[in-house]
């Protein structure tokens, strides 16, 4: 790594429309990128770490969103006064990025080869023939197999690591000095993060860029970052080397995202009395397949296929997996959002898979859900109390009793009891998912099912949440089914744990034994993929003081 | 692509048979007998009556009556007018390419204005021109086009004498129709002349009847335009240094094209809704005249017929849009 | 653990706070205002016609027929906008004009919002035989151009404004359907309707109680643009004389009276032109306003 500077930022302010809720999105940051380094801006979501990377790509939302004052120097030149024609070939030229969703990042009407072309053609670049040549070569370059077949196919025949991988080509065609990543591994499943990660440390190396990596998450600051920047409401609050930062940060704000994750190792439990709450036995679900006459076979997706195991009372059981592994679906055939094809449900020596709706009715009391999007898990239209009473009144309750109960529970998640009277769009993520916990157990549930419950929050919130559910399962004496893509979140809260991977479970175990001697290869390799899982986090004297 | 075809067609025929089913009910639902209301002041002789009985089927169980008329439905016989004694096809036939000519100028009308206009109001939006244009089409949507149609008489052919009034050519030129199409039967017929009056009959209509879809072609060309825009994929276009055109042309009025296409398709219902309006007004003899008169004849026979054909060719257009879709977006194409 | 804090704002009423932010979004749109204004003006016409009108709109002045506006030769402020063929006073019919464009509108929307909420309801509940049944009868209606089935319907029927108001109604109510339908599909795929499931509420608190409520934007603004093609199609329907029947003041059926004058009289043409022009221009306005304002996704591309 060599010390020269290759990109400026002085003294950078970004103005947000009148109606935001601050004035400034990027205010008064200063920063310096060096030639072969990987600079991570960490931050919460609003922090303004995506838009200072837009201002030096002048892809800021154009009218309302503008830099107000500073410099941004590349090559010499004043990004933030230079012509739209030097911009367009600096652009894509001298600077590539990435973004977040590869889903909705590629043109879906153009052949992958057509838009890499595109950025030789309108930079001017080869011949017809040398371009040919040039997009075999980087598609191989990212590592993808068959660049012929890949470039003459269309999008959205692609995997989301795939389409990653055609943007980073894209963005590193013509060579560029930096390349800005805006969070390019989120939207992706944890095995493939890894691999996009190696792939961008790698050809970084091998090509002495400059990138700037704006992510939310510490794990993957720990696994590539040289220097480190945290920015807080537009602000940077702490920049340095990345052993520094991670392991000695001096800013409390970074001191309390940092305490604030989760780490890998397996916390030990007590032996809980293995009393089963519930037992699954080969439950089954099959997607497809009956597609009707003329439809041409369907394709037939087996979600879930011969599941089995159970919860014990007072444990928290963790159901974790990739996308598509069919988590989601064992925890929704248990409250039947979804009928299981097959298999047994036994909870109190009745198989819910077997009852009729209303024979169903007094069961639902006793299983309760919390959900993954806290945005979309409250009516928008009901009142906060309204929302809560609706089970029990529902069962029978009184309603007036049920407010009073309503009231006492929003109490036990940390809310005030006046937000009964108010709507959900007036909470922040985190106190709606409390709300969405009063909610369950406002039914006295014995089992809750926490569906991705924290994958929405922030890392200082999602600390705080998990927290609340670990102390009220406690408290209530409830069971849990924790079901999560996020390793590092499974260990902090899980009693015992089950590995899914296509609908099947390939190991099922204490969390400590899952953990630290793994059998199957499957979860070995996810647990390779944990980004910055060597990174131990510092010992901070102060506990989370969220 | 083939299966897609294939499914949608799927879809047609249960709403094609219940096409048939309402046209078949149209005339069995009039109160009263319908053989006494078609003959209307005309008044009918008990002999006629009864012929007509039978010649309907009114005699029949109300299932046979379905199936007979299917039966003759999928021989081509959509029955025969009451006042000119001519099988309807064959009218339909003979007015519909009138109707065809008036419908694709005003398409061109409104594609060759509206859709341009929508792309520079969405680039430019906020600006001048685009709030011009916004009130604009938002008038154009709200007119009363038998009312414009008027008005536009009035100015071009009254205040101005421009244009004529009414027809498709003047009396001064006849000759024999090859195509049905004025423009190219007045062109191949050679006479001088003849071309020129059969353009200057079609700009009024043309203008009445486009201005509808003009507008609604701008408002959806704006607004698909503005959501591509502000897609992801549109940030990498110009995150690899593409030109303003390009991210415009290529990248986003490329798939804006699909929901302009939808409107262009659905406008196919708006023109021959128009065309009713429009075609009366200025005496134009196409099948909007024809079912209007036909109403107004009593000539329930006509009525019925026109509505299975109109209905017809809605769905074939919009089967075809459906197509389109296909040839525009990939991931359509190639799914089940 | 501590508590987060709240940072709603006291003293408003949460509903109030929606209104607010609600009128802050439609106030920025200066057409939709104007809109509003104007529709204010046509409403507080419609309502005071009696007292406003100078003289009755059926009345016929035998000695005055023809009389042109007060602003050509020969008009007199007697007749401020002239007098058609038979010598009643243009100004009192298009005042009460305004009462019949409004009751046709009301009752046209009433008619199908509720049939085409409840079928898109019952649609989007229930997947299969019900909803194939009802989306194909849809597919039906849509096949058909407007206009067209209107004039069959009212063939059918009988040619009368009620029996106008209905076949537009019919016409219209498959645009309601499908809205609904595809709004009510978005909201079932929620978790709020989920958890609402888990607790064990029935088909009908989760139709009425949880999803309605939040298919409600698009449909107001469907409402609106319905409202607008129901003046429009009974006015067309008028002016083919398959609508109201003189001598009501109807502004369609005013201009089909109107059109033998087109050369000779030009306002009796151009008049009730313009008021349907400017009545449904302002309804089309608001209805832009509230789509701006109710739509999220126009919400989120602000900050």
């Amino acid at each position: 790594m060599s010390n020269e500077t290759i990109l400026k930022i002085d003294n950078l302010s970004v103005s947000l429309p009148s109606r935001a809720d601050r004035a400034f999105a990027v205010e008064e940051v200063s920063f310096e990128l060096y030639a072969g380094e990987i600079l991570c801006i960490v931050g919460e979501s609003g922090s303004g770490k995506s838009m200072a990377s837009n201002a030096v790509m002048g892809l800021l939302p154009k009218p309302h969103v503008r830099p107000v004052n500073g410099r941004i120097m590349f090559e010499n030149q004043d990004l933030l006064t230079v012509s739209d024609a030097e911009m367009q070939k600096i652009r894509g030229g001298r600077i590539g990025m990435i973004f977040q969703e590869p889903m909705t990042a590629l043109n879906p009407v153009m052949k992958v080869e057509d838009q890499l072309d595109e950025v030789f053609v309108s930079h001017g670049k080869y011949s017809r023939a040398e371009r040919k040549q040039r997009i075999i070569e980087m598609l191989r370059d990212v590592g993808l197999p068959d660049p012929e077949i890949i470039g003459r196919s269309y999008p959205f025949a692609l995997s989301g690591g795939q389409r990653q991988r055609v943007m980073i080509a894209m963005a590193l065609a013509l060579e560029p000095s930096v390349l800005i990543a805006d969070e390019p591994t989120t939207a992706l499943d944890v095995t493939t993060q890894a691999q996009i990660l190696g792939l961008v440390k790698d050809l970084q190396e091998k090509r002495g860029m400059g990138v700037i990596f704006i992510t939310h998450d510490f794990g993957v600051v720990a696994e590539i970052a040289d220097r480190v920047i945290v920015m807080q409401t537009g602000r940077i609050v702490e920049q340095g080397s990345a052993e520094q930062v991670l392991n000695s940060p001096k800013h409390p704000y970074t001191q309390k995202l940092i305490a604030a994750v989760p780490h890998l190792e397996a916390v030990h439990k007590s032996a809980k009395e293995p009393t089963p709450v519930i037992s699954v036995k080969n439950l089954q679900k099959t997607y497809g397949g009956n597609s009707g006459f003329f439809g041409g076979k369907g394709r037939v997706v087996h979600a879930t296929r011969d599941v089995n195991f159970e919860i014990y009372k007072g444990e928290t059981l963790g159901l974790v997996g990739e996308s598509g592994s069919g988590k989601s679906t064992v925890g929704r055939c248990l409250i039947r959002l979804h009928d299981a094809d097959s298999g047994q449900i036994l909870f109190d020596g009745k198989d819910i898979n077997s009852l009729t709706l209303k024979e169903m009715m007094p069961v639902r009391r006793h299983i309760q859900m919390i959900f993954q999007d806290p945005y979309a898990s409250l009516n928008p239209r009901r009142k906060i109390g309204d929302i809560i009473v609706e089970g029990p009144v529902i069962h029978g309750a009184v309603k007036s009793e049920a407010m009073k109960k309503a009231g006492e529970l929003l109490e036990l998640v940390g809310l005030d009891p006046s937000a009964l009277k108010r709507y959900p769009h007036e909470f922040s993520g985190g106190q709606r998912q409390r709300i969405g916990i009063a909610r369950a157990l406002a039914m006295d549930p014995k089992l809750l099912i926490a569906d991705e419950a924290v994958s929405a929050l922030d890392v200082s919130v999602q600390a705080q949440v998990l927290e609340l559910l670990d102390e009220i399962k406690e408290r209530l004496h409830l069971s849990m089914l924790f079901v999560t893509h996020d390793l590092r979140v499974a260990a902090k809260i899980c009693d015992r744990i089950a590995v899914m991977r296509l609908g099947e479970i390939v190991e099922y175990g204490e969390t400590s034994k899952v953990f630290n001697n793994p059998q199957h290869p499957y979860t070995r390799a996810l647990l390779d993929a944990v980004p910055g899982k060597a990174w131990e986090g510092p010992q901070l004297e102060e506990p989370i003081s969220a | 692509m083939f299966s897609f075809l294939i499914h949608r067609l799927m879809i047609l025929i249960p709403t094609f048979i219940g096409v048939t089913l309402a046209a078949f009910a149209f005339i069995r639902v009039i109160p009263g007998d319908p053989i006494l209301v078609m003959a209307g002041e005309r008044g009918i002789t008990p002999e006629r009556h009864a012929e007509m009985m039978t010649a309907f089927g009114f005699d029949k169980p109300i299932w046979e009556q379905y199936f007979s008329y299917i039966w003759q439905l999928l021989q081509g016989d959509l029955g025969t007018s009451i006042v000119t004694k001519q099988p309807v096809l064959e009218e339909f036939a003979a007015l519909f390419p009138a109707t065809i000519e008036l419908s694709i100028c005003a398409l061109i009308v409104a594609t060759v204005i509206g859709i341009p206009a929508g792309i520079i109001a969405a680039v430019k939006r906020g600006s001048f021109f685009d709030h011009s244009l916004m009130t604009l089409s938002l008038t154009g949507f709200s007119m009363p086009i038998f009312w414009w149609a008027l008005l536009l008489i009035v100015f071009f052919s009254g205040f101005l004498g421009w244009t004529p009034v009414s027809g498709r050519i003047s009396v001064m030129f006849y000759f024999d129709s090859v195509t049905g199409f004025m423009l190219i039967d007045s062109w191949l017929s050679g006479e001088e002349g003849a071309f020129k009056s059969a353009l200057s009959h079609l700009i009024l209509p043309s203008i009445a009847l486009g201005t509808i879809p003009m507008a609604v072609f701008a408002r959806q060309t704006r607004s698909a335009m503005l959501e591509i825009l502000n897609e992801d994929f549109i940030k990498t276009a110009r995150a690899k240094g593409l030109s303003n055109f390009r991210v415009i042309v290529v990248h986003a009025f490329r798939n804006a094209l699909i929901p302009v296409i939808t409107v262009i398709g659905l406008s196919v219902g708006v023109l021959l809704a128009g065309a009713i309006l429009t075609e009366t007004i200025f005496s134009w003899p196409g099948i909007g005249k024809w079912m209007v008169d036909s109403i107004f004849r009593r000539d329930y026979p006509v009525v019925q017929g026109g509505l299975i054909l109109i209905a017809g060719i809605v769905m074939i257009i919009n089967l075809t849009v459906d197509l389109c879709y296909g040839l525009i977006d990939p991931r359509i194409r190639n799914k089940r | 653990m501590s508590t987060e804090t709240l940072n709603y704002s006291r003293d408003r009423s949460a509903l109030a706070v929606v209104l607010s932010d609600f009128w802050h979004e439609f106030k920025q749109n200066h057409g939709a205002l104007a809109g509003l204004v104007v529709m204010g003006l046509v409403v507080l016409m419609a309502v005071f016609a009696d007292v406003i009108a100078p003289h009755s709109p059926i009345e016929q002045y035998r000695t005055a027929m023809l009389v042109p506006p007060v602003w050509q030769d020969g008009g007199s402020w007697e007749f401020i906008l002239g007098t058609d063929s038979v010598g009643r006073d243009l100004l009192s019919r298009l005042i009460h004009g305004s009462r019949y464009s409004l009751y046709i509108g009301l009752i046209v929307i009433f008619i199908s919002l509720t049939v085409g909420v409840m079928l898109g309801l019952l649609a989007a509940f229930f997947k299969g035989f019900v909803e194939n049944l009802i989306m194909r009868a849809m597919d039906i209606i849509l096949a058909f151009p407007s206009l067209l089935l209107a004039l069959a319907l009212v063939a059918i029927l009988g040619p009368s404004l009620e029996n106008a108001m209905v076949a537009i109604a019919v016409v219209l109510i498959p645009h309601f359907v499908r809205i609904t339908r595809a709004q009510a599909i978005a909201e079932l795929g929620k978790d709020y309707v989920a958890a609402s499931q888990t607790m064990g509420a029935g088909v009908g608190r989760l139709m009425f109680i949880n999803v309605l409520p939040n298919c409600m934007a698009p449909l107001i603004v469907q409402a609106t643009l319905s409202f607008s093609t129901a003046i429009l199609d009974a006015a067309a329907l008028g002016f083919l004389g398959m609508g109201a029947q003189p001598p009501t003041p109807e502004w369609g059926s005013m201009l089909a009276v109107a059109r033998e004058f087109i050369l000779t009289a030009s306002w009796l043409v151009t008049l009730p032109g313009l008021a349907i022009l400017i009545t449904v221009l302002s309804i089309n306005l608001i209805g832009d306003g509230l789509r701006d304002a109710l739509d999220p996704k126009m919400k989120r591309g602000k900050a």
